[in-house]
């Protein structure tokens, strides 16, 4: 356990590493947030707009926005990069020597990169969403529930990106974090809410795992989902993290017998 | 001159050696496909609800998009690469090869 703590706590400090990166990184994060206030800002003015779940209005759309782009700072991880890049260059060889579980391990390396970003690039969007763009705030029990999808959004994000990052060993080529991204962009609601899909993109969604992170927990924040609805959607979560899971082990297995293969 | 004519070398044994794995090559092109179908998509959603941004209908959206992806696409075939690894070599030390 102390081992795992050490390699969030390393992963944490290499955020701190460069500077400049970081600095840039917000900025950007900044202007694609105030791009899209300014987006929804011009669509809305004229007044709220009824969709199919019910009348949207600015207000909710604002914030909506910020805190996505607050999720979406803890969203972001280059479990999948990391992952090619070592068993392109044969670092994974060390990694299996290693008394670590690699999967433990990577997720460590990931939680030590959240907790920077929570710190780092979270707190500063919550501090602007609140002063200046004031944003909604929930009730304590929304907030609550919001929380849980929030943490099992995380573990899926990665559970998912770990299971494309295991591809690489049959098929080298970071391809995968480029798909995840591009449907992300989509599905998850994280630019656009569901409430605006014509009914057969959301039936697409309702097949991918993206939804729940992204437009579940920013609906539950709102409450503009239904209480039994959201438990549907935590058990959702709930059913993705144990499949994927699943998944990951079956691969796993499968991987380390074709590596053990090409090294003999 | 020269610098030009290494370049034009450099930039004909990238594409060879992009080319060398058709698969691979294949998938490239199919993922961007989606990228651009996407970004098209969700365009389309976003206008289909509000027919215009500020006066700026779907048709004229499409426009600019497209205008910018015609920039980013001629600036990303001579300079996308170094940029996007311009950080890895640094941090890795792997400039010093040069």
């Amino acid at each position: 356990m102390k081992k795992y703590l050490k390699f969030i706590q390393i992963s944490f400090n290499n955020g701190l590493a460069y500077r400049v990166e970081y600095f840039v990184g917000t900025f950007r994060n900044l202007v694609i947030l105030l791009v899209q206030l300014a987006v929804w800002k011009a669509l809305l003015t004229a007044g709220p707009v009824t969709t199919g779940s019910g009348v949207v209005t600015l207000r909710e759309m604002t914030t909506y926005v910020v805190i996505s782009s607050m999720i979406g700072t803890l969203l972001t991880v280059d479990v999948i990069f990391n992952m090619n890049d070592r068993i392109r260059n044969g670092q994974i060889g060390m990694d299996l020597v290693k008394p670590v579980n690699f999967q433990t391990y990577t997720f460590c390396n990931m939680l030590g990169q959240n907790m920077f970003s929570f710190l780092f690039q979270l707190l500063p969007i919550l501090v602007i969403g609140v002063i200046f763009v004031g944003i909604e705030l929930p009730s304590i029990f929304n907030f609550l529930l919001f929380l849980v999808t929030l943490i099992n959004a995380i573990v899926i994000m990665f559970q998912m990106n770990y299971a494309l990052g295991l591809v690489a060993f049959w098929y080298m080529r970071g391809w995968q974090s480029t798909i995840v991204w591009i449907l992300n962009r989509l599905f998850s609601g994280r630019y656009i809410p569901l409430w605006f899909f014509p009914p057969i993109l959301v039936t697409i969604s309702y097949f991918l795992p993206l939804r729940l992170m992204y437009f579940v927990p920013i609906s539950i924040y709102l409450g503009t989902m239904a209480p039994l609805d959201c438990l549907y959607s935590i058990l959702q979560q709930f059913a993705w993290m144990l499949v994927l899971y699943g998944m990951t082990r079956l691969m796993w297995r499968a991987a380390i017998k074709k590596l053990v293969i090409q090294g003999g | 001159m020269r610098t030009l004519r290494l370049s034009l070398r450099f930039y004909e044994a990238t594409i060879k050696s992009m080319l060398e794995y058709r698969l691979t090559t294949l998938i490239d092109i199919l993922i961007m496909i989606i990228n651009f179908s996407v970004g098209y998509l969700s365009t389309w959603v976003l206008l289909s609800k509000f027919q215009s941004i500020q006066g700026w209908t779907l048709y004229e959206v499409f426009l600019l998009f497209n205008i910018n992806m015609v920039a980013s696409g001629i600036s990303g075939f001579f300079f996308s690469e170094p940029c996007a690894q311009w950080n890895k070599w640094y941090s890795k030390g792997s400039l010093t090869w040069y």
